[in-house]
């Protein structure tokens, strides 16, 4: 028997591997992300019928994820750090894959941030929204991820919405 | 310092990794499991979030591998263009040997270098950094002698501050590169050049006004050329002068000179597809028969490179011919979105010749790769033979060595 219809688990199949995209640079790992996803997808699978006919699903559930990753990140208080970065140590900073590692290393908070502004494309405004934390926060979050990471903010920086 | 777009690049590049587990058959599992912990207690959460993914979260082994394009073809997404098969593949040390070597990871200085690109089939040209980031000289690498000479020393502007040499080119005659910096604050744009053959750097101009927003750069016989983040392609005479903007440059960005197209690098255009490519110096103009469905397209003079819906990687020449999906390579890697030499796609472990369908792999070993820094596609993937960020020997792979289609 089908637990859910037709039309969720189309939804699934056109749009599952671009989520679980988005959940493994959320989180920084597969297993983690498979069960971001799966938890976010369960949630969906729930209010499909409102959430398809109001809003949109995708929309919706990455909003669940980047949510559910905060609850995560609050409840558990444990890094999955594969590589600490010491300040000031030499990097190869051309190379995407040593800059993934970096991120990786990044605290939670900040990574969520991160991804949400540099992967999502969401104003600070959006993902203060998303997040339920303070603008501040996010402005402050993320200056001090890209000063880790030896990202040269742009000059609008200042003005960022 | 590393620019945003790097960040964006690099976020889209390990999206690629995601594991590609079974969604539906893991929301199966964990609705029975949530629906009987339901009826047992109400402490369900943590544990089913602890507990659940173990079987079914299985992280994929790598691009191209057995199960990568699981669920590829469950994609409603119109009409799947044919995908050619590949005429001959294997590591890239049978197919092409002439390409792969490996090379000192510093020069006679103890300087790391940083791979640029290569200019030809065995001379690669590299930047050698007193301290990170800071580019001290210039060096052209012969690979066929495993020697070095240094082109130029890489001086700073006193009084400056945030100095930072960017994106470096060359031609048979010259290199250039511009430095990004700040003095009292406010922005500072330099171009430099020095002679390929060897001598004194020389400041070619430097502009206080503001900051000019360059994002590539390119030798041009006597002049330099950049297009800035806005679009529009502009150009200044090696021995100084004024920057005019060339004609027919507006909105353009430069993809490798002489050509350039309609689409900027940076994040917010990442879907966008490019509607043409303009030859810069003869005015031609190439249209590009997009595809529906497809996004993100950029192309050379001949071929193009984007994804279908779910992140499908695609190729076709400009005018739609030879399309094919290619398979475990969703995005070509960080900025240099663009064919390699109009010609090959670089993957995490794979390069792709669209010309002859030939599919070879390669191996990194050591902890990380990387991409030669050049503003065009860069010819060179590179490695730490050995694990950590300070390896003494590169793998490198310099694609300009491959022999040209016949």
């Amino acid at each position: 028997m089908r637990p859910w219809g037709v039309e969720f688990e189309e939804f699934v199949q056109a749009r599952g591997a671009a989520l679980l995209r988005y959940g493994y640079v959320l989180t920084g790992n597969a297993d983690d992300a498979a069960d971001l996803v799966q938890e976010a997808l369960l949630k969906l699978g729930d209010t499909w019928q409102r959430v398809r006919n109001k809003d949109n699903p995708e929309g919706y559930v990455r909003t669940i994820m980047a949510r559910q990753h905060v609850s995560w990140w609050r409840r558990r208080r444990r890094e999955q750090v594969t590589g600490e970065v010491p300040e000031g140590s030499y990097t190869d900073g051309h190379s995407s894959e040593e800059l993934w590692h970096e991120l990786r290393a990044l605290p939670r908070k900040q990574r969520a941030v991160i991804v949400l502004r540099y992967y999502e494309d969401l104003s600070d405004k959006e993902i203060a929204e998303i997040l339920g934390i303070s603008r501040g926060t996010v402005r402050s979050q993320a200056s001090r991820a890209l000063d880790k990471l030896r990202v040269r903010p742009s000059v609008l920086e200042m003005g960022r919405a | 310092m590393r620019t945003e777009d790097e960040l964006a690049g690099a976020l889209r590049r390990a999206a690629e990794l995601a594991p590609e587990p079974d969604l539906l058959a893991g929301l199966a599992v964990r609705r029975r499991r949530r629906t009987r912990k339901r009826a047992q207690a109400a402490l369900a959460v943590v544990a089913v979030i602890g507990v659940a993914g173990a079987g079914t979260a299985l992280a994929r082994g790598g691009l191209g591998g057995p199960s990568a394009n699981t669920g590829e073809t469950s994609v409603h997404s119109g009409p799947t263009p044919s995908s050619e098969a590949p005429v001959s593949s294997g590591p890239i040390e049978e197919v092409w040997p002439q390409a792969v070597f490996t090379m000192k990871a510093t020069n006679a200085d103890n300087w790391r270098y940083r791979p640029i690109t290569g200019t030809s089939a065995t001379t690669l040209l590299l930047n050698a950094e007193s301290s990170f980031e800071k580019a001290g000289a210039i060096e052209l690498y012969e690979s066929a002698t495993g020697e070095s000479r240094v082109i130029t020393k890489v001086p700073v502007t006193k009084g400056l501050k945030r100095y930072f040499p960017q994106a470096t080119a060359a031609d048979q005659s010259n290199v250039a590169w511009y430095v990004t910096a700040t003095k009292d604050g406010e922005p500072v744009t330099e171009f430099w050049t020095a002679p390929l053959a060897g001598g004194e750097a020389r400041q070619i101009a430097s502009f206080a006004e503001g900051d000019l927003g360059v994002e590539s750069i390119a030798l041009a016989g006597e002049h330099v050329v950049w297009s800035v983040k806005e679009g529009g392609v502009f150009r200044l005479p090696l021995s100084g002068g004024a920057p005019e903007q060339l004609p027919g440059s507006g909105g353009l960005h430069l993809i490798q000179w002489p050509w350039a197209g309609d689409v900027a690098a940076g994040r917010e255009d990442m879907d966008a597809n490019q509607s043409k490519v303009v030859n810069l110096e003869t005015g031609e103009v190439r249209p590009i028969l997009v595809p529906d469905e497809v996004r993100g397209l950029r192309c050379g003079p001949v071929w193009c490179h984007g994804w279908r819906a779910a992140g499908i990687g695609f190729a076709q020449r400009v005018d739609g011919t030879r399309p094919r999906v290619i398979p475990g390579l969703p995005m070509s890697r960080g900025l240099s979105r663009y064919p390699i030499l109009d010609r090959f796609l670089l993957g995490n472990d794979k390069i792709h010749d669209l010309e002859t369908g030939t599919i070879v792999t390669y191996t990194s070993t050591g902890s990380w790769n990387g991409v030669g820094t050049s503003f065009e596609p860069s010819t060179i993937v590179y490695w730490g033979t050995t694990k950590g960020d300070r390896p003494a020997e590169y793998g490198v792979v310099n694609l300009a060595a491959v022999p040209p289609a016949q």
